[in-house]
């Protein structure tokens, strides 16, 4: 097994489409994909969600292109039209960590994660 | 240590740096076994191999590195496949190898029954809050920290006695702390625990994380320093 190393940043608009999209290509392993919100202030609510780490390397194609997600949603039988893919891409972010660190994308695009931080603490 | 392993066998401990990567797959399932650095880890078992924490979405699994563990702060996290039964006892000890790569924001490192709103939990989190420069042992509801900087490996202990009470940290063989407020629930319980990020969702660790373990008893001072020697080895460090 091979993997390639990405920052993937979703609008919140599209996120759910996106989740259902790479679950549905990449099964149980990409499912919690997606679920770090993020936005300008680090406060709800989120205006994208990231994933940032190792994916198979057969979806590298899927994320670099349109037309590479276009592909490899037919070979998987899905119904995503060529340009749903271009507008997927076109409103999200794709790094390779290679060449940029995911701190440093967030800063870049001034994106901060939302935690929740509750609990307990000493006065 | 192995004496210590034989003699607590409910104790977990774990070792990224294992001869061989054994004892870490990079997938949840336990089919692919770790190979070489730079590879995620999403299955970690430990030496007596009763706990494994696994991960099952790829992105979110830590890599393995030459220093050990890299936790992402952003969305790298494990839990344990079933829970870690704790119940019955109200003492623990629990030791890291940690070198944090940021403290711009609280990261959880280890957490036994997440959210420690309740009773009966415990944590190690490193730093407490954005900024603090620390690492931080509570359980339930008693605090300790000890100065932990970024960029610099450090051993962390924790050491607890619900009913003492006391809750005290240690950094590299030295006591640094100690709480004795009241600890409330009795005992620890049973349920899952948490590596690298609470609940598997938020406060995510930012660095790195060596060996580590945990022991259901309050381990006596000769062997607390079998511990740390064991874990602070190989960081280079040298705890006499």
């Amino acid at each position: 097994m091979s993997y390639v190393y990405r920052t993937l940043i979703v609008p919140a608009a599209l996120v759910e489409d996106v989740r259902a999209l790479v679950v549905a290509l990449a099964g149980p392993p990409a499912d919690g994909m997606l679920t770090v919100g993020l936005s300008a202030t680090g406060t709800a609510p989120a205006t994208h969600y990231i994933s940032t780490g190792a994916i198979d390397a057969m979806f590298a194609a899927a994320v670099a292109s349109p037309e590479g997600m276009h592909a490899a949603c037919a070979a998987a039988g899905l119904g995503v039209s060529p340009a749903q893919c271009t507008a997927i891409l076109s409103a999200s972010h794709v790094v390779d960590l290679d060449s940029e660190e995911a701190a440093q994308t967030l800063l870049r695009l001034g994106l901060r994660p939302i935690t929740e931080d509750t609990d307990q603490q000493p006065a | 240590m192995g004496a210590l392993l034989r003699k607590y066998p409910t104790a977990g401990a774990f070792d990224p740096f294992a001869p061989g990567f054994a004892r870490m797959w990079q997938d949840s399932a336990g089919t692919t076994p770790v190979t070489a650095y730079g590879q995620p880890v999403g299955r970690l078992q430990s030496l007596g191999g009763a706990v494994t924490f696994i991960q099952p979405t790829t992105t979110s699994r830590p890599t393995l590195q030459a220093n050990g563990l890299v936790f992402d702060g952003t969305d790298d996290g494990m839990y344990s496949a079933i829970n870690v039964d704790l119940s019955g006892t109200d003492k623990l000890t629990v030791a890291a190898g940690i070198y944090k790569t940021s403290d711009s924001a609280r990261g959880m490192l280890l957490e036994h029954r997440a959210g420690s709103s309740a009773a009966s939990y415990w944590f190690v989190h490193a730093p407490s809050a954005a900024g603090a420069g620390n690492a931080q042992f509570s359980s339930s509801g008693a605090f300790a920290a000890a100065t932990a900087a970024i960029n610099l490996g450090v051993v962390i202990s924790g050491v607890s006695n619900m009913s003492g009470p006391t809750a005290s940290i240690w950094r590299n063989g030295t006591l640094i702390a100690t709480s004795a407020t009241a600890q409330s629930g009795g005992a620890y319980t049973s349920d899952v625990m948490f590596l690298g990020r609470r609940n598997n969702a938020t406060l995510p660790f930012n660095g790195y994380i060596s060996r580590f373990a945990w022991f259901p008893v309050l381990l006596a001072a000769a062997d607390l320093r079998t511990l740390e020697q064991w874990v602070a080895l190989p960081m280079g460090l040298s705890i006499p």
